[in-house]
């Protein structure tokens, strides 16, 4: 049985073909956006929350770690 | 970037074809590598964007939203539970963002009024040879002349051979009431029709 859905999706498709490209490079345009903040805060959130845990008195667990690390001997 | 097109074919020859859209996603939040992204891409932005220029008629507002909708996807990825078919879950997306827009920007009373057109009776049902047969150029026009939400309905029924369940499932709506709602769907359409096109 013929579908004139279907035909009418394959027409619409077609259209898509001069757009696919420029649709993609902004989607991949956008996703590496995404990806270079999440590594900048990745990278300085830590750091961050390390100097404000350091303010307010904390330690920070892996200095403190890699000092007990290297002194066996305590 | 001359680079990159001389490493893409070596990033993505050893991907088969047939790997399953489950599989690909597993993969692409596994390693973020973008010939993943490319396969998903390819199976369905085309899908995406006859759903969008169906629904929202102009190409530009099409193209727009077919961006919009892969990016919702691929930072949604990760929710993706796989209870539902992959391309269910994406049409659910892509559905509910063009109504969405449509509602934003011309507060269609079709979309207002839906639920209270339920409880009227329907009289006659109209044979889906009907609507499968007609031409490509009327379905068109017709399409462009019934709301927003029956053009929904017609479309997951006949064009994504969605059943009863999987439409339920993204309009949030009973089985019963999906039933109905396509229903009266096919009848607006016939009325439009004959309205239309007289001769006929």
């Amino acid at each position: 049985m013929r579908n004139s859905f279907k035909d009418l999706e394959k027409e619409n498709i077609s259209r898509f073909e001069s757009e696919s490209e420029n649709i993609k490079n902004k989607i991949e345009g956008e996703t590496s956006s995404y990806k270079f903040i999440g590594d900048i805060l990745d990278l300085y959130f830590s750091k961050v929350m390390g100097v404000f845990v350091a303010m307010s008195g904390g330690s920070d667990n892996k200095k403190n770690q890699e000092k007990d690390n290297s002194n066996p001997a305590d | 970037m001359a680079m990159f097109n001389l490493l893409y074919p070596l990033l993505t020859r050893d991907i088969p074809a047939t790997m399953s859209d489950e599989d690909v996603i597993k993969e692409y939040l596994a390693t973020q590598n973008s010939a993943y992204f490319d396969i998903l891409y390819k199976r369905y932005s085309g899908k995406i964007f006859g759903k969008c220029i169906s629904l929202l008629k102009e190409e530009a507002r099409a193209a727009d939203a077919t961006q919009e909708v892969f990016m919702k996807i691929l930072l949604n990825l990760s929710k993706f539970s796989g209870k539902s078919k992959f391309s269910t879950w994406i049409y659910s997306i892509t559905y509910n963002f063009c109504i969405d827009v449509i509602r934003r920007a011309k507060k269609d009373p079709s979309l207002l009024v839906d639920d209270i057109e339920t409880k009227h009776d329907v009289v006659d049902d109209v044979e889906d040879t009907y609507l499968l047969e007609l031409k490509v150029s009327r379905l068109k026009v017709i399409l462009e002349e019934i709301p927003i939400m029956d053009k929904s309905f017609l479309l997951m029924k006949y064009q994504d051979d969605l059943s009863i369940r999987e439409i339920s499932e993204i309009t949030k709506k009973s089985e019963s009431a999906v039933k109905m709602k396509i229903k009266r769907a096919k009848q607006k359409f016939r009325k439009t029709y004959k309205e239309i096109y007289k001769e006929d």
